[in-house]
């Protein structure tokens, strides 16, 4: 191979690695954390999480700054009016244009165990972990729940 | 013959149709049933120390819901909705009392709703009993609640969700729902003010 092959073969490996790492992001917005009342120890992190990529990736875990325990969490409503809320095991998955959306009353991280209290304009450092994307920093605002519930 | 092919079947859609309005119709009924039964004694400390008793909704139009404090998710997003109802009823609801009545005696003492709470309005009342009284107010509310242990060694709780809305006498009047939104939330307490 001449060197000028040589070089476009580099240049296209190396174009080729670039396009592929910028294929697959993580992108996170809307999200934040609810100030939880006095005295209380748990709340949850909200937001949606978008995968700018070409194959599906999974949120398999979050582990949250200050916080005893962080995990997945799913609320369900039944028709019988009956809420229960579940640890979800096997992570979310998050297919390629279609936005994951943790909010109120639905998914969402659940957090246990902040030593101080969390107070509206804080701010929160997380780190998000994926299936193919590996760990991904954020920073959650803290705000207190919005009056108009989950039509926010 | 076709004709009678016909009237077969005619008479076969027509038992289709019977049979489905006839369940319908049974199911509606024993929905309303249901609804009739919610409501009836209960005995409870208030986050303040007194006592509330279904003789306190005589006379007054009532809120009740259920929940516990170590809830991180649902419980806090109704308390937040519920307090904004009753903040959008100012001038007119001042009949209405709110009482979130936890279904987590062992966590919730009458002192941690009372902060609770607070946090999210003044208009509503902490209601905590003992595992007794709340199986008696679990029982006149057709209230299910069940305890969820984790591995962790904390537990969680399911329950129902729904609020209820007691009339004048303490009879059920209506419920609003998780999925209610704001504006039809406040028509339902309107009416409830109105004609309850």
């Amino acid at each position: 191979m001449t060197v000028a092959g040589q070089l476009a073969l580099a240049l296209v490996l190396l174009m080729t690695r670039v396009m592929a790492e910028d294929s697959h992001v993580i992108g996170i917005e809307q999200h934040w954390v609810a100030e939880p009342p006095p005295g209380v120890h748990v709340t949850a992190a909200y937001g949606v999480i978008t995968c700018r990529c070409v194959a599906t990736d999974r949120l398999v875990s979050v582990a949250v700054g200050g916080a005893v325990m962080s995990e997945l969490h799913a609320t369900t409503s039944g028709g019988d009016g009956i809420v229960a809320m579940r640890r979800i095991d096997d992570g979310i998955d998050i297919r390629p244009g279609t936005p994951l959306v943790l909010e109120p009353g639905g998914l969402h991280i659940m957090i246990m165990g902040l030593g101080e209290r969390p107070r509206a304009g804080d701010r929160i450092p997380a780190t998000l972990v994926f299936e193919e994307a590996g760990a991904v920093d954020v920073v959650f605002p803290v705000a207190a729940r919005p009056a108009a519930g989950m039509e926010e | 013959m076709k004709r009678r092919h016909l009237v077969r079947g005619i008479l076969a859609g027509l038992l289709v149709v019977a049979t489905v309005i006839g369940a319908m119709e049974l199911h509606r009924r024993q929905v309303e049933d249901v609804e009739v039964a919610i409501g009836g004694p209960f005995s409870m400390l208030a986050h303040d120390g007194t006592r509330v008793t279904q003789d306190d909704l005589t006379g007054r139009r009532s809120l009740v819901f259920f929940g516990f404090t170590y809830c991180p998710d649902i419980c806090p997003t109704t308390l937040v909705q519920v307090a904004s109802w009753l903040q959008a009823m100012e001038g007119k609801g001042d009949l209405i009392d709110a009482y979130f009545v936890t279904v987590d005696p062992e966590r919730d003492s009458p002192e941690r709703m009372a902060e609770y709470v607070s946090y999210f309005s003044d208009r509503i009342t902490g209601l905590v009993g003992t595992v007794d009284e709340l199986r008696q107010m679990a029982d006149s509310y057709r209230l299910y609640y069940a305890r969820i242990d984790l591995e962790d060694g904390n537990y969680t709780m399911d329950h129902t969700a729904a609020i209820y809305l007691m009339d004048g006498d303490g009879t059920f009047f209506d419920a609003i729902t998780m999925t209610a939104s704001f504006d039809e939330a406040v028509a339902k307490l309107t009416r409830l003010v109105e004609d309850g």
